[in-house]
């Protein structure tokens, strides 16, 4: 790995694989380490519900070039409903960096927009993501279905059991689906995901932290 | 079932895998000490220099010196404190220690008024984070307690401080939530903890 992608990934953000959530006033850190990708992300959260941060980026499915991205970011929530007992939001996000598709690399883009909704007992979210890079693109529709098995308060462990599904229209293509458990305590969030495409599964982790 | 691990590049990918492993560490450090003290905290509600009540000469100038937070009446104070620390430090020793930081410490202070803000749509651990951590950051606020359940905030104060119905209400819109209702009440942190955890 290249230097600057080391420092990138160590500065940090822009929400390109993860759920984007706005806190202000909060910094945040994510990783997801998988068989197919790996994600890194902080940044901090504004008032007005603006993130700005870094992220460094690496995804490879092993079919064609892999793919790689170190992304400088802003996120904003558009919107916010709150309801007595559940909330939905709708976010966008645009970052510009560096990037790499196979052996080219140049100017890398990155677009996301979300919405979810939940309350205490579900979840679901939608995410639509393109990069762009030299000599390659990602374009994935992302579906989180989340389920918690029982109401945890805020200093017990609150797990949550999810279905994930993604259709991926760039490198790698086609769609894949896997069960993920997240496990939330305080300020930390853990996650355990296993995603099946179409000829193989892949293993995923993750962590976010609010600080 | 077979897991084929196709890593983009070798390099990169230990990186991230260590890394990963590392912060799972890491944040399990943090879940379980979730709130750490830096200084001694100010246990006295007036300037140790002038004596006057904290908050008479507007804002307290605060600072920490060798350790210990230090609250001053204003900015001219820190002067006299300057010429002699050790004799000003002395008096804060005498005293019994205050929180240094907003926190949910079992050993919250009797007889407190207690804050009660009913916040709606507050549905996940992150959220209550949010507003966890941005109660802390009020100089003003010494506990804090969230319960998701009930949708409640429980607030008590340090002394001397005080926080605006106002106040409140901006710190829950500025976290994104939307704040319900606020009652003060007079007792004990631990009490109104257990209350609330019992639905009542």
């Amino acid at each position: 790995m290249k230097p600057t992608t080391l420092i990138a990934s160590l500065l940090g953000a822009l929400s390109l694989e993860a759920q984007m959530v706005s806190a202000p006033g909060l910094g945040f850190l994510r990783a997801e380490y998988g068989d197919t990708y790996s994600y890194l992300e902080t940044g901090y959260s504004f008032k007005g519900f603006r993130t700005l941060g870094l992220s460094a980026y690496s995804f490879d499915t092993g079919v064609g070039p892999s793919f790689e991205a170190e992304v400088a970011s802003v996120n904003q929530l558009l919107k916010r409903w709150n309801g007595s007992n559940d909330q939905a939001n709708v976010y966008a996000g645009i970052g510009l960096g560096r990037g790499r598709c196979g052996t080219r690399s140049g100017l890398a883009a990155a677009a996301t927009l979300q919405a979810d909704w939940e309350d205490r007992k579900w979840h679901i979210m939608l995410q639509e993501q393109a990069i762009f890079v030299p000599g390659g693109s990602r374009l994935a529709s992302t579906l989180h279905l989340g389920w918690a098995p029982w109401l945890a308060e805020y200093d017990e462990w609150a797990p949550w059991v999810y279905w994930v599904i993604q259709h991926d229209n760039g490198l790698g293509g086609g769609v894949s689906h896997g069960p993920q458990l997240v496990l939330m305590y305080r300020d930390v969030l853990y996650e355990f995901r296993v995603m099946r495409s179409s000829n193989d599964y892949h293993a995923e982790a993750g962590l976010r932290l609010l600080f | 079932m077979t897991i084929m691990p196709k890593p983009a590049c070798a390099c990169y990918s230990d990186f991230m895998r260590h890394l990963l492993l590392s912060l799972i560490a890491i944040s399990a450090a943090f879940a379980a000490e979730p709130t750490t003290t830096t200084a001694q905290p100010y246990p006295l509600d007036k300037c140790v220099v002038s004596d006057e009540k904290l908050g008479s000469m507007g804002k307290p100038f605060i600072f920490k010196h060798e350790g210990q937070e230090v609250r001053l009446c204003c900015q001219e104070c820190r002067k006299e404190f300057d010429t002699d620390p050790k004799k000003f430090l002395a008096k804060l020793a005498s005293k019994p220690a205050l929180p240094d930081k907003p926190s949910e410490a079992p050993s919250a202070p009797q007889g407190a008024t207690i804050i009660k803000v009913l916040v709606d749509c507050m549905v996940c651990n992150f959220c209550a984070t949010n507003i966890h951590k941005s109660f802390e950051k009020n100089p003003a606020v010494a506990y804090v307690y969230v319960n998701l359940k009930q949708k409640t905030i429980l607030l008590t104060l340090k002394p001397s401080a005080s926080v605006s119905d106002d106040e409140i209400r901006t710190v829950v819109t500025e976290a994104g939530f939307t704040p319900k209702e606020i009652k003060r009440t007079e007792g004990t942190f631990e009490k109104a903890k257990d209350d609330l955890k019992k639905g009542n």
